[in-house]
């Protein structure tokens, strides 16, 4: 008896949760509590990367009490995420203090290269840590490591990586430059997700995937997919620590192209929401679950700047980036 | 000599479609990649090409169809009203405008007694604020009102 | 063996009494939502996913699962009786549900066969998962960007068994509805494209918006010619009661051959990266549109609902095995499912079918339990369902019209929805006024960018070669069916021909 009583209090609490969650107003003493659902959008597929990082924010929110308020995380991915970033920006009103978006360098590049929208738009709440890449190979890929791999590219076998898009994309040619091979003898197919691009591997249609540790890591615990190259300055630890660096498989540099992750907001949200969102943020990354759930497990580096100087470094980078691209 | 209809119209603009779409696709987003295959032009402007021909043997088929399109005057009014609804949200808001709009067509053109009206009005915002806006919380645009509030 | 084990300790874990109200709670909800146009499954579960972490994992997810399978049901239900699709699936459902509805005067009959087919399928998809899971997983994995071409090139020909009449009107549409799709942003090269210098046409032409104005709208405006005509009296010799409503033994002899092979189908189509419900449901129907039925396909025919509800449910299941097996979700519904398995703190990939047994089976337990109860509670709907045909036409064309503005506005969250709502309304309305087929549009809409870009891979993949597609055996099996669909009816045309001359010369 008591389950079904417990199941009829949780869909009245449903029905009264919808019915008082309309028309609440930020406290009028300077400090804002939100009072209503806080909507997070997310500009990739669920199960990328970006879609893990924003649960597992939403998810460290609720369980330590920050907030009693539903955190409900959607993914946009229209026009590969351009509309959502562009609703966001977009959002004007009470409304704005609800609204969150994840941003991060792979979300940037793209924005500046293929529409008007600029970090400007954007309040940017908070940098939360930085990720890095590796190639992952299946288990039919013939290459028994990324050297050979290298090799055979080299002497025109055609190699194979799949990837996502954003910055995949800017790794991949890095890489290659690096290496000194050209777009056609090491080819990439851009994947609307890296889940897409892990599956193409898995059912050996691509022979490497690049991937971030986080949603490899499953498959590399399985024996289904193995590090082979880790795109950064050093060694990856735990799982992960078999993969060389650049600079160890042959006569290179290492290459890294690090992806800060960030939260930004309307622009129109109120300077009391900027405030009380970095210092909710500054909490998920001191709190235990996010350390060891998150940056740990997905081998982050943890790297949290505030609202201000979050906003100074994604100018400079966003700069940095037209610059170097010869956008205006 | 038949006159010409929407019959022979459509052909016509199918055509216009399929040039842009074509011209567009070879010149501007590529059509062929020596070494990695297809471009982005590559499906759609074959596509194109495709429906080219096929309007221009449509427009030569359409003179030997009988029966003319025929367009009837409340059909238009229905089209009207689509467009008025959205007109009409960027000045008073999407819940506004379909209640006004429910509102003019029962009282208007049906001549509804005041009691199916109220009904009808009671169903949708039933619907559109209960369901829609509350119980799966979507915010409707409010038009002016936004600025103003 | 062991899965039946397996299986019936799912059921032990399933049947609580707090898992039964969860699955029976999500799936009334489910319904209400599913048919509510704009509003389809992935927005539905996306909602509810918040409402659900207050219980625990197991009825956390069998709530989902029955509010997925429900969703299903009710988009079936609008497109039945209004002709407005309740999510992308019902697209078909629409093709000859509404026809059955409104001029075979069998309203009931039509939401029943939606109904049942829809569980048949589904029970056929849970089974097919039950048995194979992890292998049928793996199997779906065997299909790479040539094999999905091969596979889409034959799904193409499909619509040319749907375009009717006139041929040359036929293709024009479909390649509307490609051209259409083209537009956005191009994936594989990163770059937008046709999109003429405007941020939304950046994101395309949204598909659901696109569909409710389509089908929805466009059948609005033709509506009105029906206005005057006085509907109390047409319904009076329509049976509005469940009774009423119940499927003729015959009715069902009808029903299950096509639910059948549908069901087996859509399991298929669901498992494949990337296919989805939709695919499903278009496909069974084509393949109907081969086979006998008993009164010709768009009609009203019993056959058509049947086809598409059960590939579509069985679809769905479909494509939990590679979500459960790899954790790759195959919908962007399974992608929010598994969001809620994270949350839940499960790591759905290769190793849950071995970590967390308890749920896995659990949760396949859940859909068939979920599976049943959804048949019984729509069944139990559909006399109070039919109570919308007694209104008159005149009072449902306002409403109709408000609910396809919400529904689109709805769906994409903007204006722009309801603009291409509105458009692609009177773009069908004047193409169905000039005799063209819409239906081969919303399919071409659909099956013509998986194409693309799965060629497109393919041939970065062999540098431009058209050899993959002749040296993997699965695409070369598939191309040699394709080859031979096509070749098929231009080879009878030609024998008929011959035959002719024959005849005509002995005469």
């Amino acid at each position: 008896m008591k389950k079904k009583v417990a199941l009829v209090l949780a869909g009245i609490m449903a029905f009264a949760t919808v019915v008082t969650g309309c028309g609440s107003k930020a406290a009028s003493d300077g400090t804002f509590t939100p009072e209503d659902t806080i909507n997070w959008t997310v500009t990739s597929s669920p199960g990328g990367g970006s879609d893990i990082y924003t649960r597992m924010i939403a998810d460290v929110m609720t369980k330590e009490g920050m907030t009693d308020e539903t955190i409900v995380v959607s993914n946009k991915t229209d026009g590969s995420g351009e509309i959502g970033r562009n609703e966001v920006a977009n959002t004007k009103g009470q409304k704005a203090d609800y609204t969150l978006l994840t941003f991060n360098s792979g979300d940037l590049m793209p924005m500046v290269l293929n529409t008007k929208n600029r970090s400007a738009n954007f309040k940017i709440i908070a940098i939360m840590a930085v990720d890095k890449q590796l190639i992952f190979k299946g288990t039919q890929t013939p290459y028994v490591d990324f050297a050979e791999a290298i090799e055979a590219a080299k002497n025109g076998t055609p190699v194979v990586i799949g990837g996502s898009k954003g910055d995949d994309i800017a790794t991949y040619e890095a890489m290659i430059e690096e290496i000194g091979v050209t777009q056609d003898q090491m080819k990439y197919i851009t994947y609307d997700s890296t889940g897409d691009a892990i599956t193409a591997a898995l059912g050996g249609h691509v022979e490497f995937v690049i991937s971030k540790p986080a949603a490899a890591s499953e498959y590399v615990e399985a024996g289904s997919l193995f590090p082979v190259l880790a795109l950064s300055t050093e060694r990856y630890t735990g799982n992960l620590a078999s993969a060389p660096t650049l600079s160890e498989v042959g006569d290179y540099e290492n290459v890294e192209v690090p992806i800060w992750r960030g939260v930004a907001a309307p622009a129109a949200m109120s300077d009391a929401a900027v405030a009380y969102y970095t210092e909710q943020l500054k909490k998920v990354s001191e709190s235990e679950q996010w350390k060891t759930e998150y940056i740990e497990k997905n081998k982050l580096i943890p790297n949290y700047l505030g609202a201000a100087e979050a906003t100074t470094f994604v100018t400079e980078y966003e700069k940095e980036y037209m610059e170097a691209n010869g956008i205006q | 000599m038949k006159k010409i209809g929407s019959k022979q119209l459509i052909p016509v603009l199918m055509a216009a479609v399929a040039l842009v779409f074509g011209l567009v696709g070879v010149f501007q987003l590529g059509f062929w990649d020596a070494a990695s295959g297809p471009m982005p032009g590559f499906f759609p402007s074959i596509m194109a090409v495709v429906m080219f021909f096929t309007s221009i043997l449509a427009f030569a088929q359409s003179f030997k169809e009988t029966e003319k399109a025929e367009y009837n005057k409340f059909e238009l009014l229905v089209i009207a009203a689509g467009a008025g609804i959205i007109l009409a949200t960027f000045i008073i808001g999407l819940v506004p405008a379909c209640f006004v709009f429910v509102l003019l067509w029962l009282r208007i053109l049906e001549k509804a007694p005041w009691k199916d009206v109220i009904i009808i009005l009671l169903v949708i915002a039933f619907i559109v604020i209960g369901v829609f806006g509350m119980w799966l919380g979507i915010q409707f645009p409010m038009g002016l009102f936004e600025y103003i509030l | 063996m062991e899965n039946i084990q397996l299986l019936l300790q799912g059921f032990e874990t399933a049947l609580t009494f707090q898992n039964v109200g969860a699955a029976l709670l999500g799936a009334i909800l489910g319904l209400i939502v599913g048919a509510m146009p704009g509003i389809g499954s992935l927005a539905g579960v996306a909602l509810l996913l918040p409402l659900t972490y207050k219980f625990n994992p197991t009825t956390a997810i069998i709530m989902l699962g029955a509010l997925y399978y429900s969703n299903m049901y009710g988009g079936s239900f609008s497109a039945i009786l209004l002709n407005i699709p309740g999510d992308s699936p019902a697209v078909v459902t629409a093709i000859d549900g509404y026809p059955m509805a409104k001029k075979k005067k069998r309203p009931g009959q039509a939401l029943f066969t939606a109904n049942m087919s829809s569980f048949i399928g589904g029970t056929i998809g849970i089974c097919i998962l039950t048995f194979t899971g992890p292998a049928l997983a793996n199997l779906g994995l065997k299909f790479g960007p040539s094999e999905m071409t091969a596979l889409l090139l034959i799904a193409m020909t499909s619509i040319s068994w749907l375009v009717g009449e006139n041929p040359t009107k036929g293709v024009i549409i479909t390649v509307v509805g490609i051209l259409l799709a083209s537009m956005g942003m191009d994936t594989l090269s990163g770059a937008p494209r046709y999109d003429f210098g405007n941020m939304h046409l950046l994101g395309g032409i949204p598909f659901t918006p696109f569909v409710i104005g389509a089908v929805g709208f466009s059948q609005v405006i033709k509506l009105i010619n029906d206005r005057t005509k006085d509907n109390g009296a047409s319904n009076s010799d329509m049976k509005l009661t469940i009774r009423g409503s119940l499927l003729t033994k015959h009715d069902f002899r009808r029903l299950l051959p096509p639910a059948i092979r549908s069901g087996f189908l859509g399991t298929f189509v669901g498992v494949l990266p990337g296919a989805g419900a939709t695919t499903g449901s278009f496909l069974g129907y084509a393949v109907q549109k081969k086979m006998h039925s008993e009164e010709e396909l768009g009609t009203g025919a019993i056959e058509g609902i049947a086809s598409c509800e059960a590939a579509n449910n069985a679809a769905a299941a479909g494509a939990f095995a590679p979500l459960l097996a790899l954790g790759i979700p195959g919908s962007g519904t399974g992608a929010v499912l598994l969001g809620g398995l994270m949350m839940w703190g499960l790591n759905p990939g290769p190793l849950l079918f071995t970590n967390e047994p308890d749920f896995t089976w659990g949760l396949i337990a859940s859909l068939f339990l979920s599976n049943i109860l959804t048949l019984i509670i729509a069944l139990a709907v559909i006399p109070f369902l039919l109570k919308i045909l007694s209104v008159p036409v005149k009072y449902m064309i306002p409403i109709i019209t408000v609910v396809c503005v919400v529904g689109s506005y709805s769906s994409s969250y903007s204006m722009y929805g309801v603009l291409i709502m509105f458009l692609s309304g009177l773009l069908g309305y004047f193409l169905s006024k000039n005799d063209y087929p819409t239906a081969p549009m919303l399919l071409s809409f659909v099956l013509a960018p998986l194409l693309e870009t799965n060629m497109r891979k393919a041939f970065i993949i062999s540098g431009g070669s058209l050899n993959i597609f002749f040296n993997r055996p699965i695409t070369c099996v598939l191309m040699v069916v394709f080859f031979a669909v096509v070749a098929t009816p231009i080879i009878k045309s030609m024998i008929n021909k011959n035959k002719n001359k024959k005849t005509e010369g002995t005469n």
